[in-house]
C-alpha cells in the first residue's frame, strides 16, 4: 500500500470516519461525517498543525489514528503499517509507532502511581533497554523534560499545570514513538507557563527527529510551531500547505477567517474579514461547500452541487473552494 | 458628580480563611473605572482576579473574606449595604457575565422566562410585558428569530448562543456596570470576536461600563481603554492599554507579551525560542516575603527579596508596583 | 462533628474486636456450657448480664458470639466486594452484551430481599455456619457491582487510562493498576456499611434457626431463644440486642465517617 522508502511516518488517505446516528424524527440511521475525505502526511522532524472550531473532527482524526475508532472508508498507514489492518490488533506495535499529549494535565496522570511508576511502566512492558538501566532512561527523559531526577519518586499531585504537562510528554516520549500527536497541549495551562512548553516540544521535536501532529485552535502557537498547516471545516481539509503560503497567502475564506479573528494590538483591526455565525452540525452539513452559510465571499456555485474540490496554488499550497477555480462573475 | 468613577475600589484585600490561618489571596488591590469606561483585569488562573469580580458584585463567600479596603459603586460602600439591598443593585445596576454559559443558565427555565424574571424581579413588570422584553432584548444580542427562541431550552443552543442569551439576562436592565469574566475563553477562536464585539457595542450605546476580566492579554489590550495587570494577589501593572504591549513597563508583563506567540512574529524573527518566564506561580501557602515576582524576575535586585514595592508613577499615566521605576 | 462519627465509631469497634479476640481473657464462665441451677439469673456481679434459661453466662456468649458475628460479618462482605468489584469492573470497562447481562443480574438481586434470597439458599444448603457464609455472600453484592460500574464508568473518560490504552498496557493492567486504586475509597464504605449489613443478615438468618448451630453462641439465636422469656428475664434478650444494635451502628458510622474523609468533594467542603 505505502511505497517502499515513503518517508512519511503518517500518511492518511481519503480517511473516513463516518457514525450512524439515529434520525432526529423517525426511525433509523444516518451518518454523522466525523471526517470526510482527508489525506494529510507527516515526515519525520516535522510538525503538522491541525487547526479548526471544535466539533470539525481534527481530535476524530487523532483518534482514527491511534486505532481508537473504527475508519470507514481510505486508509491510514502509520511508519509504513496499516491502521486498520495491521496496528489495530497490535496495541503493542500501535505504542511504539504513536503517543499523545492531552490537552488537561490534571486527568492525563494516574493519581495514584509515582513518576517512576508512571514512566518506567511503559519501559518494562515494552522491554526497552534492559531492566537495571530502566531507572537510568526515566531519570534522562525527566532531565530531557526539564525535571529533576528528585521528580521520580514524587506523585503526580506534587506538581503544577506545566509541571505535569512535561510528565505527560515524557511518558509519550519514553517508549520512542515515531509520531507524538498534541491535542490542544498548552490551552489548559497559564500564560506564563505556555512559552515553556512550546519551546520544550520544538526542541525535542528537532533533538529526538520525531513527527508531531499539532491539533489547535490557536493560530499563534500553530504558527509558531508548524512546518506545515491544514484547516479543517466540518470534516474536511479546506486548506492545507506550507506555514508560510497558509499565514502569508491564506486562500480559503475560512483560513482568512481564523486569521482575522485573532485579537491582535499591534495589529490594525480586520473586521472586514470576519465570518459570522457559527458552525453548523456535522449532522446536517449545508449543500454545496459546507462553508458557504457564513462565507464573506460566497456566490452561486457554492450553494450547490458537491463540495469543492482542492486547488493547487502553489507546489505546496492547495484550497478546497470555488473563488480559486473559477472566478465569480462581477 | 457624573464624572466622578462607577466603581472604586480602594486597598481591597480578599483572603482565604483555612482553619485559623488567613492566606491573602488579593492583596491592596486599587482601581477605578469611570462611566462608560472598558477597564481590562489580566492575570493568569489563581492570581485573585475572578475573586475580585465576585466581591464587587457581592458575591463572596466563605472561606472567602474581604479582609480590607473599600468597593464604591457611584459612591456608596457595598460592603456596607445588607444583602436585600446589594441583590436590588446586582442584576439591576451591576450584572455579571460568566465564562461557562451552561452553568451560569438554569437548565429547566426557557430562555425567554429567565430574560424575562430580570424585568419582572427589577422592574415589576407583569410576565405578559417581561415576555415582550425578553424577545426585545433577543432581537438585540442577534439571536435569529427571537420570538420563537424565547421558548428554547438552553440545552437546545450552542455555546455562543448561550453566551448570548447570558449578555441578555446582563443587559436587560440597562446596568451601569458589566463585569464580564472570561466571557469569551469556553468559545471557539471564530465565535469569540464576534461576542466580544457584540458585548462592546452594547455597553457603548447604554453607556455600560465594562470590567473586563480575562488571562487573554491580547484580547484585553484590543478592547479596553485601561487594562490592570495582576500577579498573585497583586495589581502589579496599570496602563491605557496602547501602552501594555508596546511598552510594559512591569517585568513580568515584560514576560508575559514576550513569551506570547503572536501571529506574523514567525516571519519577522523565525522559529526562535519564545521567551521564557522561568520558574512557577508561588502558591498562597508560601510566606510572602518581598516582591510577589522575585523568584521569577530577571530584575531582580537585593531589596525586592525583602521589601514590597509600592505602585509607582510611570510615564503615559501608567502605574507599576516595582523598584526599577522607584 | 463529621470527625467525632469518625473517632466514636473507630473506638467502638476496636472494643468489639478486642473483647472478642480475646474473649477467653475477659470472660471467666464457659459460654457454651449451661447450669441449670442458675437459669435464669438478673445481672449480678457472677454473671454481668444475667444467665439465659439454661444458666449459660450472656456477657460469656456475647463476647464468644461476637467472633462469629465480626466474623461472618468480615468474610461476607470480603465476598460480596469480590464478586461486586469483579463484575462492576469488567461489566464497565467491556461493557456490550456482558454489561448487560451484568446490570440484569444486578436489577434481579437488588429486586430480591438479601435475606429473603439467602433463605432460599440455606433451605437447599442446611444450617450451619458454611452455607451461611455461602449463602449471605453471593446474594449482596449488588450496591459494590453498581458502585464499581459507575466509578469504571467516570474514570474511563480520564485521559491517564486513554494513555494507559495508547501505551498499549493490557485491560487487565488498566482495570487492576489504573482504575481500581482510584475506586477504592468509594468501594471501601460501601464495603464497611456492609459488613454491619452481613451482620444483621446472619442475626436475622439465626434467628430463624438457618444460621449458628447451637449451642455455638449467636447473637441472632441468642435473641430467637429469648423470645419466650421477654417478659420474666428481658435481660436475656436486651443485651444481645444492645450488642447488635451498637455494632451494626458502629460499621455504619464508621462508612458515613470515610465517606467524608475519603471524599475530596467533601472534604474541600469541610475546610
Amino acid at each position: 500500500m505505502t511505497p517502499p522508502g515513503d518517508p512519511a511516518v503518517l500518511r492518511i488517505d481519503n480517511l473516513q470516519v463516518h457514525y450512524a446516528v439515529p434520525k432526529a424524527k423517525g426511525f433509523g440511521k444516518r451518518a454523522l461525517k466525523a471526517v470526510d475525505d482527508v489525506s494529510l502526511s507527516i515526515r519525520a522532524g516535522e510538525c503538522l498543525g491541525l487547526v479548526g472550531e471544535s466539533g470539525c473532527g481534527k481530535s476524530t482524526i487523532a483518534q482514527a489514528v491511534l486505532g481508537l475508532v473504527p475508519i470507514s472508508g481510505g486508509s491510514i498507514s502509520l511508519g509504513g503499517h496499516d491502521v486498520a489492518t495491521t496496528i489495530r490488533n497490535n496495541r503493542m506495535m500501535q505504542a511504539r509507532l504513536a503517543q499523545m499529549v492531552f490537552q488537561d494535565p490534571f486527568s492525563s496522570l494516574n493519581p495514584r502511581q509515582t513518576i517512576r511508576q508512571i514512566l518506567g511502566g511503559p519501559l518494562a512492558l515494552h522491554d526497552i533497554g534492559e531492566a537495571d538501566q530502566r531507572n537510568d532512561r526515566v531519570i534522562d527523559m525527566l532531565r530531557k523534560v526539564g525535571l529533576k531526577a528528585e521528580a521520580a519518586d514524587r506523585r503526580p499531585h506534587e506538581f503544577s499545570g506545566g509541571q505535569r504537562q512535561r510528565l505527560c510528554i515524557a511518558r509519550a516520549l519514553i517508549v520512542e514513538p515515531k509520531l507524538v500527536i498534541c491535542d490542544e497541549p498548552v490551552s489548559a495551562l497559564d500564560v506564563s507557563i505556555r512559552a515553556q512548553i512550546i519551546n520544550l516540544l520544538l526542541e525535542l521535536k528537532g533533538e529526538l527527529g520525531i513527527a508531531l501532529l499539532m491539533i489547535s485552535h490557536d493560530l499563534g502557537v500553530v504558527e509558531h510551531m508548524s512546518d506545515r498547516i491544514a484547516v479543517m471545516y466540518l470534516g474536511r481539509i479546506v486548506e492545507e500547505g506550507g506555514w508560510r503560503e497558509i499565514f502569508t497567502a491564506p486562500s480559503h475564506p475560512y483560513t482568512q477567517a481564523l486569521i482575522s479573528a485573532i485579537p491582535d494590538p499591534m495589529k490594525p483591526d480586520t473586521a472586514s474579514r470576519r465570518m459570522t455565525g457559527e458552525a453548523p452540525s456535522a449532522l446536517d452539513p449545508p449543500q454545496g461547500c459546507a462553508f458557504h452559510p457564513r462565507c464573506t465571499t460566497v456566490f452561486a456555485p457554492c450553494r450547490s452541487g458537491q463540495a469543492p474540490a482542492f486547488t493547487r496554488i502553489t507546489a505546496d499550497h492547495q484550497a478546497r473552494c470555488h473563488l480559486l477555480s473559477e472566478r465569480p462573475s462581477l | 458628580m457624573s464624572d466622578a468613577p462607577i466603581l472604586d475600589v480602594h486597598d481591597l484585600s480578599i483572603s482565604l480563611n483555612v482553619g485559623s490561618r488567613m492566606l491573602p489571596a488579593v492583596r491592596n488591590v486599587s482601581f477605578t473605572i469611570g462611566r462608560g469606561e472598558v477597564f481590562g483585569l489580566v492575570g493568569e488562573s489563581g492570581c485573585g482576579k475572578s475573586l475580585c469580580a465576585l466581591t464587587i458584585a457581592g458575591l463572596i463567600r466563605a472561606p472567602m473574606q474581604v479582609s480590607g479596603g473599600e468597593i464604591r459603586f457611584d459612591g456608596v460602600d457595598i460592603n456596607r449595604l445588607s444583602s436585600a439591598n446589594m441583590r436590588r443593585l446586582r442584576g439591576d445596576r451591576i450584572s455579571m457575565i460568566f465564562q461557562e454559559p451552561m452553568t451560569a443558565l438554569n437548565p429547566l427555565m426557557t430562555v425567554g422566562d429567565q430574560i424575562g424574571e430580570m424585568f419582572v424581579l427589577h422592574r415589576g413588570m407583569s410576565g405578559n410585558d417581561a415576555r415582550l422584553r425578553a424577545i426585545e432584548a433577543l432581537d438585540m444580542v442577534q439571536v435569529p428569530s427571537a420570538a420563537r427562541r424565547i421558548r428554547d431550552y438552553p440545552h437546545q443552543l450552542s455555546g455562543g448562543m448561550r453566551q448570548r442569551i447570558m449578555i441578555a439576562i446582563a443587559l436587560a436592565c440597562d446596568p451601569e456596570l458589566l463585569i464580564a469574566d472570561e466571557p469569551t475563553t469556553a468559545l471557539d477562536v471564530t465565535i469569540q470576536a464576534e461576542i466580544v464585539e457584540l458585548v462592546l457595542d452594547l455597553c457603548k450605546a447604554r453607556g455600560t461600563a465594562v470590567l473586563m476580566i480575562s488571562h487573554d492579554l491580547g484580547l484585553v489590550a484590543r478592547i479596553c481603554n485601561r487594562v490592570a495587570v495582576m500577579y498573585s494577589g497583586q495589581i502589579v501593572e496599570q496602563r491605557p492599554s496602547s501602552a501594555i504591549f508596546t511598552d510594559p513597563a512591569h517585568p513580568y508583563t515584560r514576560g508575559l507579551v514576550a513569551s506570547l506567540p503572536r501571529l506574523g512574529r514567525r516571519l519577522t524573527e523565525g522559529q526562535t525560542r519564545l521567551a521564557e518566564i522561568p520558574g512557577v506561580v508561588p502558591s498562597l501557602n508560601e510566606p510572602r516575603v518581598g516582591c510577589q515576582f522575585h523568584a521569577r524576575c530577571p530584575e531582580i535586585m537585593d531589596r525586592c527579596r525583602t521589601t514590597v514595592p509600592d505602585n509607582t508613577q510611570i510615564a503615559n499615566g501608567g502605574l507599576a508596583r516595582c523598584f526599577l521605576y522607584d | 462533628m463529621l470527625r467525632s462519627n469518625l473517632s466514636v465509631s473507630l473506638a467502638v469497634l476496636a472494643t468489639v474486636i478486642i473483647l472478642a479476640v480475646f474473649a477467653p481473657l475477659f470472660t471467666t464462665n464457659d459460654p457454651t456450657a449451661g447450669n441449670l441451677m442458675y437459669a435464669g439469673e438478673p445481672p449480678s456481679l457472677q454473671f454481668w448480664f444475667g444467665t439465659d434459661e439454661q444458666g449459660r453466662d450472656i456477657f460469656s456468649r456475647i463476647l464468644f458470639g461476637a467472633r462469629i458475628s465480626l466474623m461472618i460479618g468480615l468474610t461476607v462482605q470480603m465476598m460480596n466486594t469480590l464478586i461486586g468489584v469483579c463484575l462492576g469492573l469488567t461489566a464497565g470497562y467491556f461493557g456490550g452484551w456482558w454489561d448487560e447481562f451484568v446490570q440484569s443480574l444486578t436489577n434481579l438481586m437488588l429486586s430480591i430481599p438479601t435475606v429473603v434470597f439467602a433463605l432460599a439458599l440455606m433451605t437447599v444448603l442446611g444450617p450451619g455456619i458454611l452455607s451461611l457464609l455461602i449463602a449471605l455472600g453471593m446474594t449482596d453484592w449488588a450496591y459494590s457491582c453498581r458502585i464499581s460500574r459507575a466509578q469504571v464508568l467516570s474514570l474511563k473518560t480520564q485521559n491517564y487510562v486513554q494513555a494507559a490504552q495508547t501505551l498499549g498496557y493490557s485491560g487487565r493492567h488498566i482495570m487492576f493498576r489504573e482504575l481500581l486504586p482510584n475506586m477504592a475509597g468509594p468501594l471501601i464504605v460501601v464495603a464497611t456499611m456492609g459488613i454491619g449489613s452481613a451482620i444483621m443478615a446472619e442475626a436475622s438468618l439465626s434467628f430463624l434457626g438457618l444460621g449458628v448451630v447451637p449451642p455455638a453462641p449467636s447473637w441472632g439465636a441468642m435473641l430467637s431463644s429469648a423470645r419466650e422469656q421477654m417478659m420474666v428475664a428481658p435481660w436475656i434478650a436486651i443485651f444481645p440486642g444492645l450488642a447488635l444494635f451498637v455494632t451494626v451502628l458502629a460499621f455504619n458510622l464508621l462508612g458515613d465517617g470515610l465517606r467524608d474523609v475519603l471524599d475530596p468533594q467533601g472534604k474541600a467542603n469541610g475546610t
